[in-house]
C-alpha cells in the first residue's frame, strides 16, 4: 500500500511542479526549495530532475538557459508551455471533482 | 572554503548516479548527471562555510542515486502489437481525396497527418507541386484531357500530354494510400 501512495504522490507532483511554473519561469533548485517547504511533497529532492526532463520531453514545459548573476554556469529555467497550461487547467478541474468525490466517499465509510 | 572531502563526496555521488544510469538513453543520462551537478553547485552556494556533513546532508536529501536512476530508467520500449491495424481517420482520407480534387488543400492535410513519414510527404508533395506548376487549370484529371482535345493549338500530342499531367495527382493519391496501408509496423516510443 505504501508503494501505491508513492506512485500517487509522484503523479500529483507533476502538476504541483506545473503549478509552480505558472507565474514565472523557475530553475530546478528553486523548484526543489519551493516544493520542499510543503511537508510531504518532495520525499527525495533528486526526483524533481527526471520529472522535469520528462515534462520537457512531453512539451509541457520549455527550457531556457539564463546566465547567473554569480560566476557559475548558466541556469536552466523551466517555463510553462501552452500545452502545460492546458494540462494544468484540466487537472485543476478534475482534481476538484475527484477531491470532493473521495472526501464524500471516505466520510460515508466512517458513518 | 570547500569541505575537506568535497570532491570525493560529490563526484562519488555523481559516479554512482552515472553508473545506475548505465542502461538508459545516453542523452538522458548526461542530462540528469548535469542537472544533479548543478543542484550541488546551487546547494553549496547557499552554505556559508561548508563541512563534509553539509555535503552528505545534500546527498541524503537528493535520495539514493540508484533510486534517481530508476526514475529515468523508463527506457521501456512500448511497442504496439505488430498486427494492430491502423485506424483510419478522416484526416488521411480527406488528404488523399483532396490531393486529387484540390491539390493544395490535400497537400496541407497530408502535411498535418502524422501517419506518413517525412520522406513520403516530400515525394507526394513533389508530385503534386510538379503538376500544379505545369498548369493548374489543366491538371484536374478529367478537365485536362477534355481541354486538351478542345484546344487544337496544343498539337496532336496535347491530349496525351495533358492527360498524363492530369493523372499525376491520382498517382500522388495512390502513393499516399499505398503508404497508408504500410503503417502497420510497430511504433516504438520511449516512455
Amino acid at each position: 500500500m505504501a508503494v501505491d501512495i508513492t506512485q500517487m504522490r509522484k503523479g500529483l507532483l507533476e502538476f504541483c511542479v506545473l503549478a509552480q511554473l505558472e507565474g514565472e519561469p523557475r530553475y530546478g533548485y528553486e523548484l526543489v526549495q519551493r516544493l520542499g517547504e510543503v511537508d510531504g511533497m518532495l520525499t527525495s529532492e533528486g526526483t524533481i530532475y527526471p520529472l522535469l526532463a520528462r515534462l520537457h520531453r512531453e512539451g509541457l514545459v520549455a527550457v531556457e538557459r539564463r546566465p547567473t548573476t554569480s560566476a557559475g554556469p548558466p541556469r536552466k529555467y523551466y517555463r510553462l508551455s501552452a500545452p502545460g497550461h492546458r494540462a494544468l487547467t484540466s487537472f485543476r478541474r478534475e482534481w476538484a471533482t475527484l477531491r470532493t468525490a473521495i472526501d464524500r466517499t471516505l466520510q460515508g465509510g466512517a458513518r | 572554503m570547500s569541505a575537506p572531502h568535497a570532491t570525493a563526496i560529490i563526484e562519488g555521488y555523481l559516479a554512482r548516479l552515472d553508473l545506475g544510469l548505465g542502461g538508459s538513453d545516453p542523452q538522458r543520462r548526461r542530462e540528469l548527471v548535469e542537472d544533479v551537478r548543478a543542484h550541488f553547485a546551487e546547494a553549496r552556494a547557499a552554505l556559508a562555510d561548508e563541512t563534509d556533513e553539509d555535503l552528505l546532508a545534500i546527498c541524503d536529501r537528493l535520495g539514493e542515486p540508484a533510486d534517481l536512476a530508476r526514475e529515468v530508467g523508463s527506457t521501456t520500449v512500448v511497442a504496439q502489437p505488430a498486427s494492430a491495424p491502423y485506424v483510419w481517420s478522416w484526416l488521411e482520407v480527406a488528404a488523399i481525396a483532396l490531393t486529387v480534387m484540390a491539390w493544395p488543400v490535400g497537400a496541407i492535410l497530408m502535411l498535418l497527418s502524422r501517419v506518413w513519414t517525412r520522406r513520403e510527404k516530400v515525394i507526394a508533395t513533389a508530385i503534386g507541386a510538379v503538376t500544379f506548376a505545369m498548369g493548374f487549370p489543366l491538371s484536374a484529371p478529367f478537365v485536362g484531357p477534355v481541354v486538351g482535345t478542345l484546344v487544337p493549338s496544343l498539337g496532336s500530342a496535347a491530349p496525351l500530354f495533358v492527360g498524363t499531367l492530369g493523372s499525376l495527382p491520382l498517382v500522388a493519391a495512390a502513393y499516399l494510400a499505398y503508404r497508408l496501408t504500410r503503417t502497420n509496423s510497430p511504433r516504438v516510443r520511449l516512455a
